[in-house]
């Protein structure tokens, strides 16, 4: 997957295009990111905490997958990072990197609510 | 045409869902490699499948691997689906089976695009086993002349199995599809009319009319 090095966190113009300006679907995919999200992040600061590496890899691909569907590159980048820190084994940056997830999502789900009120 | 999608991401498969179903294929989902095996496995399957590489169970390259040693000769279109998109990734995902690759989030053109040609081949080769089933039966009533015949050197006659003599032009329409329309060639025609003629003179000379 191709993440902008821009400071672009997220891009609702690339989402358009890739779905071909379908505002229907875009909205589905906002509202469900919307109901899973609290569940996931929940999941993967259970398996952090826990040091269960393969519950933090799956995890953490599945938002990784999530927020690349919506072009959200900030997310899309802090899960990956966490995903590759649980393949290399969970260092001691594992936390510093969920920590940092977590405010990507909050930033992301606040930006969400914006654009899905305004669809 | 049946469509697979077989993915645990509920909003990559939405995506899918959504993009393949108003485009008038018809659209069944699994959330994991068992399910999606599953499926695959019944007799009236979906010839194309969409699987995702990571998912619970039985992983995309495991689940066309299978189903590829399973039923070797099958049409079936295989298209992987993953944020992987690493040259070797790519080429791990065609070994184990795969026919195509798409690099997730999906871009709606070129998953429609690769779904199109996935259905141009399939159509193809269902054309073509057509063709050869075809061909399969019209050879096996097609009756074959070959071998080795026992044939007089003086009549013509050919030596049936039964160990009965039989003119040849019988013996063809009998053992091909060969027909036969009798008639005389110039050097027989000239053979017969001197014949003919000679027997009239001998008969005249003896009183006899014909």
């Amino acid at each position: 997957m191709n993440i902008p090095s821009s400071a672009v966190r997220m891009d609702i113009n690339d989402m358009r295009r890739r779905l071909g300006d379908d505002e229907a679907l875009i909205a589905v995919l906002f509202r469900q990111f919307l109901k899973d999200y609290a569940a996931r992040l929940e999941s993967i600061k259970s398996a952090v905490n826990g040091r269960r590496l393969d519950d933090l890899r799956r995890e953490a691909h599945m938002m990784k997958g999530n927020a690349s569907n919506l072009s959200a590159f900030g997310v899309v980048e802090a899960a990956a990072a966490l995903e590759d820190s649980a393949d290399r084994g969970g260092g001691a940056d594992v936390d510093r990197l969920f920590a940092k997830l977590v405010v990507e999502v909050e930033q992301l789900v606040t930006e969400l609510r914006g654009l899905l009120g305004r669809l | 045409m049946q469509i697979l999608i077989a993915d645990d991401d509920r909003m990559s498969a939405e995506v899918l869902v959504r993009t393949l179903t108003p485009e008038m294929f018809e659209v069944t989902t699994a959330s994991d490699g068992a399910e999606a095996l599953e499926i695959l496995r019944r007799p009236d399957s979906p010839s194309l499948a969409i699987l995702d590489w990571m998912m619970p169970k039985v992983d995309g390259p495991d689940v066309c691997r299978l189903i590829r040693s399973e039923a070797p000769g099958a049409h079936r279109y295989l298209i992987l689906l993953t944020s992987r998109d690493a040259r070797e990734d790519v080429v791990a995902g065609l070994q184990a089976g795969a026919d195509d690759y798409l690099v997730k989030p999906c871009h709606k053109g070129e998953l429609l695009a690769r779904v199109s040609v996935g259905a141009r081949v399939l159509e193809l080769q269902k054309g073509l086993a057509a063709r050869v089933e075809e061909l399969q039966l019209a050879l096996s009533q097609v009756k074959q002349l070959s071998g080795l015949l026992p044939i007089c050197s003086y009549c013509k006659c050919i030596r049936s199995d039964e160990n009965y003599w039989q003119q040849v032009d019988g013996y063809l329409m009998e053992h091909s599809d060969a027909k036969f329309t009798h008639g005389i060639c110039p050097a027989c025609y000239a053979t017969l009319s001197r014949e003919l003629d000679e027997y009239s003179k001998n008969n005249s000379t003896r009183g006899v009319s014909i």
